[in-house]
């Protein structure tokens, strides 16, 4: 009972509100997963690679990293409200600041690559637009891991707009992390900034050691 | 307290210390968790932001606290454990302690209303206890198919929609909430296999030490890798742990399904040019900076909405986020998913 009159409430909420039932089919979940597919391929390829050192190596990722993610948009979206705090100069310095950080956190894990391989085992429509594509990185050394793509469509092709390990969001785990960084700061980005800069600045002295 | 009599006498019945031990340790749960009543407020900003963490300088503290006994403590027995312990040895005491778990899981699924669950719980603590050789083997989980799948009174509680309160650090336990937090405490007294050891079956100084010592070694050590990398791409791993624990409980909670529908908050199209901060922020605001939208996108911080225990089905299907559609209408946002949940062939 409480079924069905959940169910006509739901829909009739539908009809009512407008919400786009159909707007879920139309995502491209096959263009998705092929995207995945080329682009860990492609990741694969860079790790595998000998004849680069591993600076042409982190060089390579990061080429790959501004095509398949929409590293603006992650961003934006992890700084969230702070960001209309930020003067103009501050926002740019942070979106370059923020590649710059994932980048390096990527290339730390470069030198630990041992022959990973990973595989879709499925999709599904996430968000109003976005296609979530599901992989299991299996490991020699360890059990699988399951990461989940957030894919979105745009004018020039897919992008990555969020990474889920185990069914925790990057973003959205970052962009807390940042907010209590402003926060305990007096709502400042500055000293956000400012950690980024560090953060860089050591991944980059241990990834050249390393 | 009673350290007195504990030193005193040697007479003292082992049983009733045990139980006292626990009986403290749940009280002291239960202490942090009154404590965190206390203050709870809602943190300020939106839906997406809003971390209900209003003891966060106490928290801070106990978790330098639980950082140096793990460092000192913890990470060593867990690495050592994890280095001279044969991997196929480390096999058998996760099933066993897994194995040992099932009363408290089989009855937290049937509290949840969640009866197939509770019937895979079952199956599996009576394959395993018997063909497993008390469990030291997951023939369930190796050859049936049928996995572990963690189950808790917090998780129960969450079920019957109880919010999850303020974020709390617990001294040695780690990450919490005043649910979850309120569970671990019920547990601790409730649970049979315990119990049953307490009324004097078996000698229950095993029980009392080495399980908890063992779980912690064999938790710890396959927590390593994963908080490891949390620390080293974190600038705030404080924060970046409480949104972890945060969102990792709510995936837990609706068994998993998040990965079918949940997690489904809107992440706004912003430019892909540098002319961002030009633009007009009402064109790029998102669903997270609207207010109104809050209602819709408070399962990510676990405030699942209330179910019946009997509506088994949906509330294993509740994904713990709901869309969020553009923010004039933030109640259709939750709607898709609402129909996901009930029909799956209406899709």
């Amino acid at each position: 009972m409480p079924r069905r009159f959940l169910r006509v409430a739901a829909v009739l909420l539908l009809v009512v509100t407008g919400a786009p039932l159909g707007a879920q089919a139309a995502v491209d979940q096959d263009g998705a997963r092929a995207f995945i597919d080329t682009l860990g391929d492609r990741t694969v390829e860079i790790l595998q690679d000998d004849a680069l050192s591993s600076q042409e190596r982190i060089q390579a990722f990061r080429q790959l990293f501004r095509e398949g993610f929409a590293v603006p948009t992650i961003a934006r979206f992890v700084l969230g409200r702070y960001w209309r705090s930020a003067s103009e100069q501050q926002q740019q310095e942070y979106l370059s600041l923020f590649e710059d950080l994932v980048v390096e956190t990527y290339a730390r894990r470069f030198n630990e690559y041992s022959g990973e391989t990973f595989e879709i085992t499925s999709t599904r429509p996430q968000g109003e637009q976005d296609v979530q594509v599901q992989t299991r990185i299996v490991r020699s050394d360890g059990p699988p891991v399951n990461v989940a793509w957030r894919v979105r469509e745009r004018e020039d092709g897919f992008q990555i707009v969020d990474v889920e390990v185990e069914g925790v969001s990057m973003a959205l785990t970052q962009r807390n992390e940042f907010a209590a960084i402003i926060q305990r700061n007096g709502g400042n980005v500055e000293p956000l900034l400012q950690a980024l800069r560090r953060e860089i600045e050591t991944a980059r002295s241990r990834n050249s050691a390393g | 307290m009673d350290d007195t009599t504990l030193i005193g006498g040697k007479t003292v019945d082992t049983r009733r210390r045990g139980r006292r031990l626990r009986a403290s340790l749940a009280g002291l749960v239960a202490a942090a968790a009154l404590a965190g009543c206390a203050g709870t407020g809602q943190g300020d900003g939106s839906a997406l932001d809003r971390v209900n963490d209003p003891l966060e300088p106490a928290n801070r503290v106990i978790f330098a606290a639980n950082q140096a006994v793990d460092t000192v403590v913890l990470r060593p027995v867990a690495v050592t454990y994890g280095t001279w312990v044969p991997e196929p040895i480390q096999y058998n005491v996760r099933s066993f302690l897994r194995n040992l778990r099932s009363p408290l899981i089989i009855a937290n699924e049937l509290l949840q209303g969640d009866w197939e669950g509770a019937e895979r719980a079952t199956a599996r603590f009576f394959v395993n206890t018997i063909a497993g050789a008390g469990g030291i083997v997951d023939i369930a989980g190796d050859n049936l198919g049928i996995p572990f799948e963690p189950e808790d009174f917090g998780q129960t509680l969450a079920v019957w929609g109880v919010d999850s309160g303020p974020y709390i650090v617990l001294p040695l336990f780690g990450p919490s909430t005043l649910r979850d937090a309120t569970g671990l405490g019920v547990e601790m007294v409730a649970d049979p296999v315990t119990n049953q050891l307490d009324w004097g079956l078996l000698d229950e100084t095993p029980m009392e030490y080495v399980r908890p010592g063992l779980t912690a070694a064999d938790t710890r050590y396959r927590t390593l890798e994963a908080t490891d990398e949390l620390e080293a791409s974190s600038l705030d791993y404080y924060a970046a742990v409480r949104s972890f624990y945060l969102q990792d409980r709510a995936r837990q909670i609706t068994d998993g399904a998040s990965q079918e529908g949940g997690s489904d908050f809107e992440i706004p199209d912003y430019d892909e040019t540098g002319d961002t901060a030009s633009r007009p922020e009402r064109t790029a605001v998102g669903v997270a900076e609207v207010p109104g939208a809050r209602a819709s996108v408070t399962g990510i911080v676990l405030d699942l909405p209330a179910l019946e225990p009997g509506s088994a089905e949906a509330s294993a299907a509740e994904p713990p986020a709901a869309d969020t559609a553009s923010p004039a209408e933030p109640q259709t946002a939750a709607l898709p998913t609402l129909v996901l949940d009930i029909e799956p062939a209406a899709y």
